[in-house]
């Protein structure tokens, strides 16, 4: 098939170029297309409902709301969990669904559970669909700045200008505001006017509430014309407020103004923004799923440009984070190793070939593959970022492999025909005829490489959980570049080759870099060939080296990408103040700031941005710090140094210093479950239980051989002060619970009662107490209850302090409510040391002693609780399950492919004993490097695998062929056919491997945003090539001069026997 | 010959390679120092997780709860030293992180507090008093009278017109010795219907307020209609019933009034002011300001300055909360147990120095910090927990 296909493509070749001209307008109008981001989304694939109830303490979020919800919520179609969580005013449901489910299809699934769940919502919870947007979603950050302009009055042209103008431009899916102050309007009621003139609050609400409408009573018709009837009624300023109604007292007509005072005020908030010291409004830009982040950021840039025309004088909207530099930093890092990959490669070329031609249409390999795999990237949704680029970068090497071993041949079975025709000029028809010939001679090992290399990388497919998704994007692109690399060998190379390889051709003996590569090589390997054992002895010193220096190595997941923006995030333990917490973040901001010539702006973050992708609470501070160019940094900073010396320079006590990265932490922020490696999970109705069953499976299995600091979470952390209605005292009076509770949620609480219509504006109009009569628990006793029912002939209803009708307490309670599938549970970490235990065997340990513990009665686990076993463990076992299967077929199809390749059972063993060797130079290299073993490390070993199999087999199958042909019958003839073989294929492998080799060089050597990631992958190449090229060149044929040996020695032996 | 160049070349790279990644070793080179000093890793808002640098450096760098990056706690902050009963966490921190940090501290003194009553009042207007008053004056007129002439008729009469108008008086509200000075001036408190020097002040106080409302406690009156006017005076009596239609109780106040502003039936906001005695019965009370405070509802702690950037987290018993009477807006707390007087007290910052010390301190076994509830006994003794 193979031929024919060759055949064809020759004969029709004004086909074949218009069709690559074609690929190449398509290739690059799909690059064009394909969206850039920065790092592939790592995170599960979720939606997350987003529940709001205002004021209400985790408590009662969970069991109202949250609880509610999520029982409606499952049993939704290819949900893996439903995990939830409630925090103070607010609750998220995280849907997770199996990977691979279609985002928008899931997301209609869910609303339509949704519409289901909510009817057991109180009336004033509001539960919303999350963003279509991912973690990775968070793409621009901005404030909106103003000299003369109160942070209220920013606030609402973010709220009701910027927001909707930005949130119009395609590809973004909402715009949140963060920091600043809503404007409201707030009644603050005196109690003890309220007393005086003896109305309650719930009549103020009351009037107030009915004092806020706009009607229309249709029309009315006069002179021939329709006048449109409105009544108008909206409430418009601080004295359409003051002058309403609330009863009469004695005659007298009561207002608000009477009772208490009416001001323009800021909103409730749990999130502030603060620049360099002081505070801010901004917001936040989310960008749709799937969307091209630059492209959308470039849209938004314009779309400010636009709007900036209409806000007020002096306004200015001013970015903060813009991912489009860390963007354009990592494709500038892959691209620039791309084009000095590139370069280096066809300089690499043209130094063994020594044929500006025939360097020109390998070298075309590069270009055109590239192209393809951006069409196949594009046909299967893969987008570009720094992996999947990267995929690209280390496929370069290996790409013109298969051009190289084309055209080499193509080369050669020319310029043998032009001696034969001795020098004469060679027919189109004789060119053509011996392109087709050595072409086709060709195809099947070309191929045969793509094979293997494509089922070499089956096992990285097969990666689960985050590795899976870091990588898939990376092996999709390496396969497709390798797709296209052999599609051009196969149909534009001979092509190419019939076009412009005419005129002289030097053979490959004359060619200098050849003679000079013989020169060298052929008496080493004569001297190799001698001195079996001492090669061999080299080979198993290099091995077993390597295997040492591997097992002291330190592992780690991934090797971090530097994101270039630095996110420092001081915490403070659950419970802190907005006022505490907002002024460590202005000192520290102005310390940043000022301290640190390296930093351009530093703005800080504290509690939410107003979306439901932010989870935030007021304890925890995010500054983006962005730092200049490094060229402007002090002389010897760096950027480890810098993040330390910012540490000290800002610490506080009780502060801890957290630095990370801005995408990196969106991305842990909306992580859940559990993250250690082994983790139980304690569920059951009552967080106490679930805490004292935490603690006692904490001491348990710390016992457990292998297990590192096991840790039981604890639910406190939040003080709360509880009102416990004592319902004897409130039956006496006559009072309904429902009664005090409402004063406690408007008085204390505060109730954003209605809302202004002002135009386009809508604020809130909001009743309380006084705050000095509500701000401490001697105030709070204060508050006045209404009695019900009236006493005999009472002029109206007695007022109750609270105090006598509750009892107060101040108890700690949990931050933060976790459940999962509707029930509440606590995690017990644990870490397991793997160098003394696999996790596998450590969790059936732990297993069988809790179990052990449980029936001794040691841990008493009560009716309605349940334990189950959880954590990466499972991710493991699940890869473990499908990773080993698809390594044994990786290697078994490599095994056959090899076996249909040579019929010959010595050639594989021949293989195997050479591969372990490549591998050790892979190790080697790291070790001197200093690298971790990451998963990109391996992804790096299987990447040289395959390429380490390719150059073996090549010189395996040339020793083979020349041993068919020659039939060598005595040990020197053995030895000279193996030289020959060698000689044969030195240049090749030389060119091969060297491409390899020096085409990583840039990848190795770059700096920028995405090395760290890129480095360690081409490390074991780099390594493993040099080690392996030795291999190949010595140790195979001396292995295969002796088994060859052997048979003859065997066979005379046999014949002397015989004779 | 040209394998054994290609040979050198990978030699000569080598190094050159290393000198690559120079960035990249010079982070890990890092490491070693700060195991040294590090005591174990934690994190900021779960405190309670802790991990030792061995199995921080075998790649336990991540909190288990909310994946946040752990930060390191060196050995410098801890404070090798034992508790005393009522000590349950220290901790040292250095001078420039309190200054930054804004900590503020107080010494702890002697003052007198007051208890602060809010309730509200009106201006008495109250003829039904002032017509019991005249009977009782003229009760008592003619009881002399009586007993000028010697019929013991009349004097039983007259004398029991005394102890029935008494009553009465007793009943409205006024007390023995109101009574007994209004017999002897024999005068109709006119301020009870006309505007007058002196008002009496009516205002109600709830049942679980009476406590503080004593016989001449301060009162300060401010009338609704004029804002920031105030009226001083004294409680004069209580009412013996509580009032079944408003629930309360009334108390008597007579407020100087020198410009007669204050005309009866006006609403008032009263402010009774009681002096806070301790147990013991003293009025100079050892206090600290609230803010000091840190009350988790289980416990109440104060964090106390023990030398240079060392404090000690401290349990104490206190009192109601109380207002100066230098500085009525500063509130107080009298301190009970706990504290001695001349120490000085963290007032601003304790929150933090408290989180800190959960971080970096030597808690005593029983604390989870000011927020965290108690544990069982030697939970926190897991093998992987180092303090």
């Amino acid at each position: 098939m193979i031929n024919t296909i060759i055949k064809s493509c020759l004969k029709n070749r004004f086909l074949v170029l218009t069709t690559f001209a074609l690929l190449v307008v398509f290739g690059f109008s799909a690059m064009r297309q394909t969206p850039i981001d920065a790092i592939p989304d790592i995170g599960e694939l979720q939606v997350i409902v987003y529940a709001e109830w205002p004021g209400r303490s985790p408590q009662d979020v969970e069991d109202q709301v949250i609880y509610p919800l999520t029982t409606g919520l499952m049993g939704t179609p290819k949900v893996k969990v439903v995990r939830s969580s409630a925090a103070f005013g607010f609750g998220l449901v995280n849907m997770i669904f199996e990977d691979g489910t279609d985002y928008y299809w899931a997301r209609t699934r869910v609303l339509e559970r949704l519409d289901f769940a909510k009817k057991d919502m109180p009336a004033d919870a509001v539960v919303t669909l999350g963003p279509d947007a991912t973690a990775l979603g968070q793409i621009f950050w901005y404030t909106v700045e103003g000299e003369d302009y109160g942070l209220d009055e920013l606030r609402s042209i973010q709220d009701w200008y910027v927001r909707f103008q930005l949130t119009s431009v395609e590809g973004v899916s909402e715009v949140a505001s963060v920091g600043g102050y809503v404007k409201q309007y707030q009644v603050d009621v005196d109690p003890n006017k309220l007393l005086a003139y003896n109305v309650s609050l719930l009549h103020v609400i009351q009037a107030i509430k009915m004092s806020n409408i706009d009607v229309g009573a249709k029309v009315f018709e006069e002179g021939g014309l329709e006048y449109v009837v409105r009544g108008l009624g909206f409430i418009k300023s601080i004295e359409d407020i003051e002058d309403i109604v609330i009863g009469v007292h004695e005659g007298t007509p009561i207002s608000i103004k009477d009772i208490g005072g009416v001001a323009l005020g800021a909103d409730f908030r749990r999130g502030a923004l603060d620049k360099e010291g002081r505070e801010a409004t901004g917001g936040v830009v989310l960008m749709r799923f799937g969307e091209n982040p630059l492209e959308v950021i470039k849209r938004i840039k314009e779309k400010i440009e636009e709007i900036s025309v209409g806000l007020p004088e002096g306004v200015k909207i001013v970015p903060f984070y813009d991912r489009t530099r860390l963007i354009l930093d990592s494709v500038h890092t892959l691209t620039s190793a791309l084009t000095q990959e590139i370069l280096i490669t066809v300089v690499v070329i043209l130094i063994f070939l020594l044929h500006f031609w025939g360097s020109v249409i390998i070298s075309i390999v590069l270009p055109i593959g590239i192209l393809i795999a951006f069409i196949l990237m594009k046909q299967f949704g893969v987008d570009a970022n720094i992996m999947s680029l990267g995929g690209i970068a280390i496929a370069i090497g290996v790409m013109v492999d298969s051009g190289c071993v084309m055209v080499e041949n193509i080369y050669r079975k020319l310029a043998l025909k032009s001696v034969e025709k001795k020098g004469q000029t060679l027919t189109r028809a004789e060119r053509l005829d011996v392109c087709v010939q050595a072409a086709q001679e060709v195809g099947r090992p070309v191929l045969f490489a793509l094979l293997t290399t494509i089922v070499s990388f089956v096992p990285v497919f097969v990666l689960t959980g985050q590795a899976g998704k870091l990588f898939s994007p990376l092996a999709f692109t390496k396969t497709f570049a390798m797709i296209g690399a052999a599609i051009i060998a196969l149909t534009l190379l001979p092509t190419l080759c019939y076009i412009l390889l005419r005129g002289r051709l030097l053979r490959i003996e004359d060619n200098k870099m050849a003679k000079l590569l013989h020169q060298g090589y052929r008496p080493f390997l004569q001297w190799a060939l001698k001195c079996k054992k001492i090669i061999i002895i080299i080979s198993v010193c290099v091995f077993v080296l390597g295997l040492g220096l591997g097992s002291v190595m330190k592992q780690e997941f991934m090797p971090p990408l530097d994101e270039g923006d630095l996110l420092f995030m001081p915490v403070l333990l659950p419970g802190a103040s907005l006022t505490q917490v907002m002024e460590i973040m202005q000192k520290q901001d102005i310390i940043i700031k000022n301290e640190f010539p390296e930093v351009e702006r530093v703005v800080g973050k504290l509690g939410r941005a107003e979306t439901s992708t932010d989870p935030a609470p007021v304890a925890m501070i995010e500054t983006i710090v962005s730092l200049k160019d490094k060229k402007h940094w002090r002389p010897g900073m760096t950027r480890a140094k810098l993040i330390e010396e910012i540490q000290e320079k800002t610490k506080m006590p009780g502060v801890s210093p957290i630095m990370t990265q801005p995408i990196r932490n969106r991305i842990d922020m909306l992580a859940t479950g559990i993250q250690t490696p082994v983790g139980i999970k304690v569920f059951g109705p009552d967080l106490k239980e679930i805490e004292k069953i935490g603690i006692q499976l904490e001491k348990i299995v710390s016992k457990v051989e292998g297990a590192v600091s096991p840790y039981a979470e604890r639910i406190g952390g939040r003080s709360y002060f509880e009102m416990d209605i004592n319902r004897k005292q409130a039956a006496r009076y006559g009072i309904h619970v429902q009664d005090i509770q409402d004063l406690i949620m408007t008085g204390i609480g505060g109730m954003n009662v209605t809302t202004t219509v002002e135009g386009r504006e809508r604020y809130p109009v909001r009743v309380r107490y006084m705050r000095e009569l509500r701000d401490n628990p001697e105030d709070l006793k204060r508050i006045f209850v209404p009695t019900r029912w009236m006493w005999r002939n009472s002029p109206g209803p007695a007022q109750i302090p609270l105090a006598q009708l509750v009892e107060f307490k101040k108890v700690p309670g949990p931050a933060m409510i976790l459940s999962e599938n509707t029930m509440p549970y606590g995690r017990v970490f644990v870490s397991v040391d793997q160098s003394k235990i696999g996790l596998v065997d450590f969790v059936a340990d732990a297993q069988k002693v809790v179990q052990e513990e449980i029936q001794k009665g040691n841990v008493q686990i009560p009716p309605g609780y349940f334990i189950t076993w959880s954590g990466q463990f499972e991710a493991e076992m699940e890869s473990r399950k499908k990773l080993l299967p698809s390594i044994i077929i990786a290697l078994a199809v490599i095994l056959i492919l090899l076996y249909i390749a040579f019929k010959n059972f010595s050639v594989l063993a021949i293989l195997a004993g050479v591969l372990p060797l490549s591998l050790m130079g892979g190790v080697i290299l790291l070790f001197l490097l200093d690298f971790r073993f990451s998963t990109a490390v391996w992804v790096g070993f299987i990447a040289l695998f395959g390429v380490a199999t390719d150059n073996a087999v090549v010189l395996l199958s040339t020793l083979e062929q020349l041993f068919k042909e020659k039939m060598p019958k005595t040990i020197t003839d053995v030895r000279q056919t193996v030289i020959e073989a060698g000689l044969l294929r030195v240049r090749p492998a030389m060119m091969t491997t060297m491409t390899t080799i020096i085409a990583l060089l840039p990848v190795m050597f770059s700096t920028g945003s995405g090395s760290e990631i890129m480095k360690p992958m081409a490390a074991p190449t780099v390594g493993g090539l040099v080690t392996a090229t030795l291999a190949n060149l010595i140790l195979v044929p001396v292995l295969y001069a002796w088994i060859k040996e052997r048979q003859i020695k065997r066979l005379s032996k046999n014949n002397l026997d015989n004779s | 010959m040209k394998l054994v160049n290609f040979m050198m070349v990978i030699l000569l790279m080598g190094p050159f390679a290393v000198d690559g990644f120079a960035q990249v070793s010079s982070q890990e080179s890092h490491q070693p120092e700060h195991v040294e000093e590090v005591s174990h890793y934690t994190c900021g808002m779960h405190p309670s997780v802790k991990v030792t640098p061995e199995n921080y450096a075998k790649g336990d760098t991540k909190c288990p709860i909310c994946f946040m990056p752990l930060t390191p706690v060196k050995k410098g902050g801890m404070v090798e030293e034992k508790f005393d009963a009522n000590v349950i966490s220290k901790v040292e921190i250095k001078a420039r992180e309190l200054k930054l940090a804004g900590i503020k501290t107080e010494q702890v003194v002697k003052r007198h507090l007051f208890k602060e009553i809010r309730a509200v009042g009106r201006v008495a207007y109250d003829p039904q008093l002032a017509i019991a008053q005249d009977e009782f004056i003229s009760a008592v007129k003619a009881y002399y009278k009586a007993t000028q002439g010697e019929i013991v008729e009349i004097i039983d009469r007259a004398a029991s017109m005394i102890s029935s108008s008494k009553r009465k008086l007793l009943l409205l509200g006024l007390n023995e010795d109101q009574i007994n000075v209004l017999e002897q001036t024999q005068e109709v408190e006119e301020s009870l219907i006309l505007p007058g020097k002196r008002m009496w002040i009516y205002g109600n106080v709830f049942e679980y307020e009476l406590n503080w409302v004593k016989k001449d406690s301060y009162v300060k009156v401010r009338p609704l209609s004029f804002a920031g006017e105030e009226f001083f005076g004294k409680v004069v009596s209580i009412n013996p019933v509580v009032d079944p239609l408003t629930r309360s109780v009334r108390f008597r106040a007579l407020v100087e009034n020198p410009d007669e502003k204050l005309k009866p039936e006006m609403y008032v906001d009263v402010e009774i002011m009681s002096q806070y005695t301790d147990p013991d019965g003293n009025e100079d009370v050892l206090s600290i300001p609230k803010s000091a405070l840190l009350d988790t509802g289980r416990r109440r702690i104060v964090w106390v300055v023990k030398g240079k950037e060392k404090f000690e987290g401290r349990l104490v018993e206190i009192g109601p909360e109380s207002i100066s009477h230098a500085d009525q807006l500063l509130k107080y707390y009298p301190v009970l147990k706990g504290l001695k007087e001349g120490e000085h007290v963290v007032t601003k910052g304790n929150f933090l120095i408290d989180s800190q010390s959960q971080i970096t301190g030597v808690v005593s076994s029983s604390y989870g910090g000011a927020l965290e509830p108690a544990e069982p006994k030697g939970s926190m003794k897991g093998s992987g927990h180092k303090h």
